[in-house]
């Protein structure tokens, strides 16, 4: 059930808060279209303030001629200096903005990536009217969300072959639109690393805190940046970490799920994985703790006992007292070859299970399943009794979408040196030249790891403890 | 009393017949049971291609079947050939661990965080970036440690000899390799110093973690691991003491 309780929740609070300003607002009445599309070339529009405006609306109007809105985000504009008794209304090609007839602040949430010009309000004062503008409304949003099925599922194809099923995704429209991005919200994804400068993280990276265990002496802080860039496999770490909490509206990428959180990149996969490391890699100031990594198991393997103390004082002692969110992928072992986890296994195959992994065993980690863009159980993801959730994770990009995501920056690294299964999208088309995001994970099949990411769980929990 | 004696002769011979027949059928089972433990042994050690190839096939059917799942049928009926042959397997490779477990002798046997090892004396772990292909091959490569057999390195250890050559032993409950790095996980009683307790015993204190009076510390190079642990848990200033093995690895998920 990738719907979580909070987000039902959320939605029905919104609903109401929704209900109750329809009441009390006013739409704006919408003639006179005459809206540009969205290049980048588009002019602003020439601002000939009416002399008989007052004198304050017309300075404010002549400041502000183009206006920016964040696509899905709730905008509001409202000139500084107006004052009652005016009323207002408004014209223009704005489907989506309402305004409030006394106070004249234009409000509404933007679905879609587009200039609308020739915006006017008019207000009304005793018996003269007087109009303001035209106003420019930008509404800017990010280059690939559009095909992020997993944010708001269309249909879309993510640049596979198939498309998946409209609605089939994490209901986030809702919660973006009252606001709730993530703000304030510290994440630690323990991976390979991550490459801390990419272009769509570098403002989400939490200064000084993120971690390298390779490094010789604790604490260990330092850049996690994987030190063999020569696989495919080494952006893995950047990935989730676009998926959790890559910019939003910067016009790059696609948008992470708490798009206004921040994060600190571990690179714990790389390092020889000690038991200080273990514990360390759950400890510290954070809200959420993402880890996707597991064993490749066919027998339970026990955590070490002093991680698993180390968890149980995470959730009761750490995000002041409320406890750390631990949050861990299932597995990718939904059925695999046997010779992968036994030396006796040659050529069998055998059903996973995700209990196996002693890192899944215990009950302060919340266990994630993978789906695909139709809403069904992804063809790699372990199953489980402690899978606590399933939330999207695509498959491999090429017949069936993958996400959307941040890439090692360049063609030379990460999945960009992927050199089978790939979709236009990886051969440096649709946008994506420099090869700094993703939509495929065929770099795995080499290593017969069936793969991919959990993340987006973590952080849309983290949007919910805010 | 010609027909009671040709009834009796009849009742012997069918009776005779049985039995022969009952011999029969049993020592042909017993043969049959003899030739399918050996053959079990074989298949544990080195799948023939018969058996690789019939597995392989249902490997590929299971795949292919999957993704279309138009005829639920022979879903099912592939479906639980695998899932029958794979429990077969793994029936097989319990038995022989539980061989492996029983023939190993206590002295040989090294504990650690409720796992059982054994030592493997022939095999030594160093860092992967000091391997080169001239070493040997690798008995197993993980990614920062990789094993090749100690004669490759013609330099025999035990104990921990130096940072950059760690000893390897064996999980018994799953064979898996694991490496003795040379760090003990002590857990300290309420209120004692971790740079105290190195102090003591000459050790180095590599990290702590605070809130859970656990030290990370690593015995000096030539002191035999399994001696130092025995001294420190006689020492009263310690609740817990743990040799680390590292015998699992995670991978990106």
């Amino acid at each position: 059930m990738k719907i979580t309780n909070s987000i039902i929740l959320l939605v029905l609070t919104f609903f109401m808060s929704s209900c109750k300003n329809d009441q009390d607002q006013n739409t704006i009445s919408l003639t006179n279209t005459q809206s540009t599309d969205t290049s980048e070339n588009s002019t602003s529009p020439q601002i000939t303030p009416s002399p008989s405006l007052p004198p304050t609306l017309a300075d404010l109007i002549e400041e502000t001629p183009v206006v920016i809105a964040q696509q899905d985000m709730p905008w509001s504009f409202r000139p500084k200096k107006l004052t009652t008794p005016l009323s207002f209304s408004a014209k223009g090609s704005l489907p989506w903005g309402r305004i409030n007839p006394t106070t004249g602040e234009l409000h509404g949430i933007p679905t879609e990536v587009r200039t609308y010009d020739n915006i006017t309000v008019t207000a009304k004062k005793d018996n003269t009217y007087d109009v303001i503008g035209p106003l420019s409304i930008q509404v800017v949003g990010d280059s690939f969300k559009e095909q992020a099925w997993h944010l708001r599922n269309t249909g879309q194809s993510a640049f596979s072959a198939s498309g998946g099923t409209a609605g089939e995704d994490i209901n986030l429209t809702n919660t973006i639109a009252q606001g709730i991005t993530g703000t304030g919200i510290k994440i630690a994804v323990s991976d390979n690393g991550v490459e801390l400068n990419h272009e769509d993280l570098k403002d989400r990276v939490i200064a000084n805190a993120s971690r390298n265990y390779t490094l010789k002496a604790s604490p260990w802080i330092g850049d996690p940046l994987p030190s063999d860039l020569s696989t495919s496999g080494a952006g893995h770490g950047t990935s989730v970490a676009g998926l959790i909490a890559a910019s939003g509206w910067n016009s790059l990428g696609s948008r992470g799920v708490a798009p206004n959180a921040q994060f600190a990149g571990f690179q714990y996969i790389g390092s020889s994985q000690a038991v200080a490391f273990g514990v360390d890699q759950a400890n510290g100031s954070f809200d959420i703790f993402n880890y996707s990594y597991g064993n490749s198991t066919c027998q339970f393997t026990p955590l070490p006992s002093i991680i698993r103390e180390q968890f149980k004082w995470g959730v009761r002692n750490l995000r002041s007292g409320k406890g750390a969110i631990y949050v861990k992928a299932a597995g990718n072992e939904k059925w695999g070859n046997l010779g992968d986890c036994h030396p006796f296994g040659g050529g069998l195959p055998y059903w996973g299970n995700s209990n196996l992994d002693g890192n899944n065993s215990i009950p302060e980690v919340i266990i994630v399943g993978a789906l695909d863009a139709k809403g069904k159980s992804s063809s790699y993801s372990s199953p489980g009794a402690n899978v606590w959730i399933s939330a999207p994770g695509g498959e491999f990009g090429k017949d069936s979408p993958a996400m959307i995501t941040t890439d090692l920056s360049g063609c030379d690294h990460g999945f960009a040196r992927t050199s089978n299964d790939r979709n236009t999208f990886e051969q440096g088309k649709s946008g994506n030249t420099d090869c700094n995001y993703t939509s495929v994970v065929a770099h795995f099949k080499t290593f017969k790891i069936f793969d991919f990411i959990y993340a987006l769980s973590s952080a849309a929990r983290g949007v919910f403890f805010r | 009393m010609k027909s009671k004696i040709k009834i009796r002769d009849l009742s012997i011979a069918i009776s005779a017949s049985l039995i022969l027949l009952s011999l029969s059928f049993y020592l042909l089972h017993q043969t049959s049971n003899h030739d399918e433990n050996i053959q079990s042994d074989e298949a544990i050690n080195t799948p023939t291609s018969h058996q690789q190839k019939k597995f392989s096939n249902l490997y590929s059917m299971l795949k292919a079947a999957r993704p279309s799942a138009k005829d639920t049928q022979d879903h099912r009926m592939v479906d639980r050939a695998v899932a029958e042959s794979t429990l077969k397997r793994i029936e097989e490779i319990k038995s022989k661990l539980r061989k492996s477990v029983k023939n190993v002798p206590d002295s040989e046997k090294i504990h650690s965080d409720g796992r059982q090892f054994t030592w493997r004396p022939e095999l030594i772990a160093i860092p992967s970036d000091d391997y080169q292909a001239s070493m040997g091959p690798a008995v197993t490569k993980r990614t920062t440690f990789t094993v090749i057999t100690k004669k490759d390195k013609n330099d025999p250890h035990f104990a921990i000899g130096s940072s950059s050559e760690m000893p390897v032993v064996e999980n018994l409950n799953n064979l898996q390799i694991g490496i003795v790095t040379g760090t003990l996980v002590i857990k300290l009683k309420q209120d004692q110093s971790a740079e105290e307790l190195a102090s003591k015993y000459g050790m180095e204190l590599k990290s702590t973690v605070p809130h859970l009076n656990v030290a990370f510390l690593t015995a000096k190079p030539g002191i035999d691991i399994r001696s130092q642990l025995v001294e420190l848990k006689k020492d009263s200033m310690i609740d817990t003491a743990e040799i680390e093995i590292l015998d699992s690895e995670v991978t990106a998920k």
